[in-house]
């Protein structure tokens, strides 16, 4: 396979998987401060997004694919509110394993990660550009 | 005299031509498959494959529009597709300068 069009594939691959993890990050921003819907059940469970390298047999590149979607297993944030419908018997109610700054600080280089890609498939781009337009030099 | 030079010239010519089309049969080694393709058959062989590329192109958009493909599956497509017609006609422009320069040749 032609190493620039393999590089376009690559890129493209990691805009998908840059996009899925900008996915998790947007449910578990949604998701901060869900409860349980009866008292003293799990509330929402922070997601994990992995990653790993895919190796296509026919043309020997390797792209990035998601590996799994995983839950983190990170302890519960607990409040005490009685008043809370998804409070226990001591009033305690449990919140999502979310840390808001780390969701913050994920999605900026999920967003890093994209544009990096982006930049790799506009060169790919232009460089195969810049070989055709060779056949259109001015004689 | 004049039957000495022309014969001498054609026997350079036709010396040049068997080169020419030496190199001819040795180029296209570098594909077999394609060893016997002329020109027609190589623009056809491009042309074709313009055209099924701008229509894969026109089917993931309709997708994209439907929300069924991504950005970046139709921009992939879109720009597959530009690629393949820019190769193409760079060719071509390339192909009919040559002819005419042909044409244009001073006898």
């Amino acid at each position: 396979m032609d190493p620039l069009s393999a590089s376009l594939k690559i890129s493209s691959s990691g805009l998908s998987a840059q996009s899925a993890r900008l996915r998790v990050v947007s449910e578990n921003l949604a998701n901060a401060r869900s409860t349980a819907d009866t008292p003293g059940a799990d509330p929402y469970q922070r997601k994990t997004i992995s990653f790993s390298d895919e190796v296509d047999r026919a043309s020997g590149v390797a792209s990035v694919e998601i590996k799994r979607i995983g839950l983190d297993k990170a302890a519960f944030q607990t409040e005490y509110d009685p008043g809370n419908p998804a409070a226990d018997e001591k009033g305690i109610v449990k919140y999502p394993n979310v840390n808001v700054l780390v969701e913050m600080a994920d999605m900026r280089e999920a967003n890093r990660s994209y544009e990096a890609n982006l930049q790799s498939i506009r060169q790919a781009r232009d460089l195969i550009s810049s070989t055709i337009d060779l056949l259109r030099s001015p004689t | 005299m004049i039957n000495a030079v022309s014969s001498i010239d054609s026997a350079g010519l036709a010396a040049e031509m068997r080169k020419a089309s030496a190199v001819d049969q040795t180029a296209p080694a570098v594909d077999p498959t394609q060893a016997s393709a002329s020109f027609a058959d190589f623009m056809t062989n491009m042309g074709t494959s313009f055209v099924d590329n701008l229509k894969a192109a026109e089917t993931t958009s309709m997708n994209g529009v439907l929300g069924k493909a991504s950005v970046r599956e139709v921009v992939e497509s879109v720009m597959t597709a530009d690629q393949t017609l820019q190769t193409a006609m760079a060719f071509r422009d390339k192909i009919v300068s040559a002819y005419l320069e042909v044409v244009k040749m001073p006898i």
